[in-house]
């Protein structure tokens, strides 16, 4: 089958490859400082390429009416060039989410090997439930983004959603609640539960934000504020149209990603002393702190 | 041949790597014990500045990485990304591809490569030179070998 959504499977290439290597110290070399050549990722790549074919081939099974974000990347055989607030969003959160929960799957984990020892191949890839449950979790979060335009909920909507989908992927990484070791099927059961505190915690991170903006004013970081437009509860992600705001969009989502992962890697679903899930006022220290070190990240890039 | 040495997009999500990896599992930047500590913005400032030294050298890492692939490497692809400084607003399928895939997949590597792993340094409390060469050699090989080559059955990036 020939691959259709090519960043998607780009980045679940590079998420499950970055999972296996991540805490392996395989790849480099530290205690030598020995140059590490593309050659010796070979054996990783070519197995993470099966499992990225593996995951492309569930998404083709989609219907553009009920995922229209995700299928809306691709069209006509070719990745689609965003002409509007809700593809530029989907454009900026769906490939690196899957990128990073592609990642947590792996994380910790290896190269898994068959009964013989090789590495896995596509076919022993969709027998292992591996790929469907990321695909089943991936989806669980597209379905229940912030959506740009009247009605929006949050502000700065391509980084609440990627905070959304990286504190999804933190609270399944290293933890292989999932995916027993075994490749047991995924229970998308507690998928909800998942969803509703990661969307409590990306609300949390753009009040965080809103408020930083109001309180630094004219020193709030002007590429964080340049990804939206709009006004109280209809705002937009931009469609860019100078390097400024491509640099912004190409850049600031995937950074939010990286540092809420990194919160919530191998800590599972916060609870509070009730035991109940995490919900909004739970997270503001969190928050709080996600915010501050983006905030220092995004004063200190290239924004050319 | 064209590389992506200089490209602003690159740079910074080596720098978002590097800052979420050193983070990742560590909980260095909350307080889980004790939740109730909010970490202050100035804490930040020793983790930002680690990662752009590791982002210098990644840029180094990939500018020599590119230079072996020679002409095998699909520089229009790269272009896509914005090189000699400034980033390319994408225009067209393979700029786009670029600009979705690109930055994610460096970002993913270089957190790897830094997940849970206490940054070294010498007797004196320094980061060592040598560590942030071989950091960086390790992200480029991969992310060099998925997005130039292929595999027996395909390539292992799609670049439209």
């Amino acid at each position: 089958m020939t691959v259709h959504y090519f960043s998607l499977y780009n980045c679940a290439l590079a998420g499950a490859a970055a999972g296996m290597s991540s805490q392996k110290q395989a790849l480099t070399e530290i205690n030598t400082g020995d140059p590490v050549t593309p050659a010796d990722s070979d054996t990783l790549l070519t197995t993470c390429a099966a499992y990225a074919t593996e995951v492309d081939a569930l998404l083709q099974t989609l219907t553009p009416s009920t995922a229209t974000n995700v299928t809306g990347l691709v069209n006509d055989g070719a990745t689609v060039v965003p002409a509007s607030a809700a593809t530029s969003d989907a454009a900026a959160y769906l490939p690196v989410v899957m990128g990073l929960m592609s990642k947590s799957t792996f994380d910790g984990r290896g190269i898994p090997t068959d009964a013989a020892g090789d590495p896995y191949d596509q076919a022993d890839w969709a027998d292992s439930g591996i790929p469907n449950g990321v695909v089943a979790y991936f989806l669980a979060f597209s379905e229940n983004v912030f959506v740009d335009g009247a009605g929006s909920i949050v502000k700065f909507l391509p980084l609440a959603n990627v905070a959304m989908g990286a504190a999804m992927a933190g609270m399944i990484s290293y933890r292989q609640e999932l995916y027993g070791p075994t490749g047991a099927a995924l229970t998308p059961a507690s998928f909800p539960v998942q969803v509703a505190t990661s969307k409590a915690f990306a609300t949390q991170v753009d009040a965080s934000l809103q408020a930083q903006q109001l309180a630094l004013g004219g020193s709030f970081p002007a590429n964080i504020a340049s990804l939206v437009t709009g006004s109280s509860d209809d705002y937009s992600t931009i469609v860019p149209s100078t390097s400024a705001n491509q640099n912004a969009l190409s850049t600031l989502p995937v950074a939010i990603g990286a540092i809420t992962k990194a919160i919530f890697d191998n800590r599972g679903v916060p609870t509070d002393a009730a035991g109940d899930p995490y919900d909004q006022a739970d997270y503001t220290d969190i928050a709080n702190a996600v915010v501050a070190q983006f905030l220092e990240y995004a004063a200190n890039i290239s924004n050319a | 041949m064209t590389t992506p040495t200089n490209s602003p997009v690159m740079n910074n999500a080596a720098m978002a790597g590097c800052l979420g990896g050193m983070a990742s599992g560590r909980q260095t930047i909350l307080s889980v014990v004790d939740p109730g500590d909010l970490v202050q913005p100035a804490d930040f400032a020793s983790a930002v500045a680690v990662a752009e030294t590791f982002a210098v050298e990644e840029q180094v890492a990939l500018g020599a990485s590119f230079a072996e692939e020679g002409p095998s490497a699909p520089g229009a692809y790269f272009t896509g990304l914005g090189n000699s400084g400034t980033t390319t607003v994408a225009a067209s399928a393979e700029e786009e591809n670029a600009q979705q895939s690109l930055p994610a997949a460096m970002m993913l590597f270089a957190m790897a490569s830094f997940d849970n792993q206490p940054v070294p340094s010498n007797a004196n409390g320094q980061i060592t030179e040598d560590y942030f060469e071989a950091q960086a050699n390790g992200v480029s090989a991969p992310f060099v070998n998925a997005t130039f080559n292929a595999s027996a059955t395909g390539p292992y990036f799609y670049t439209l």
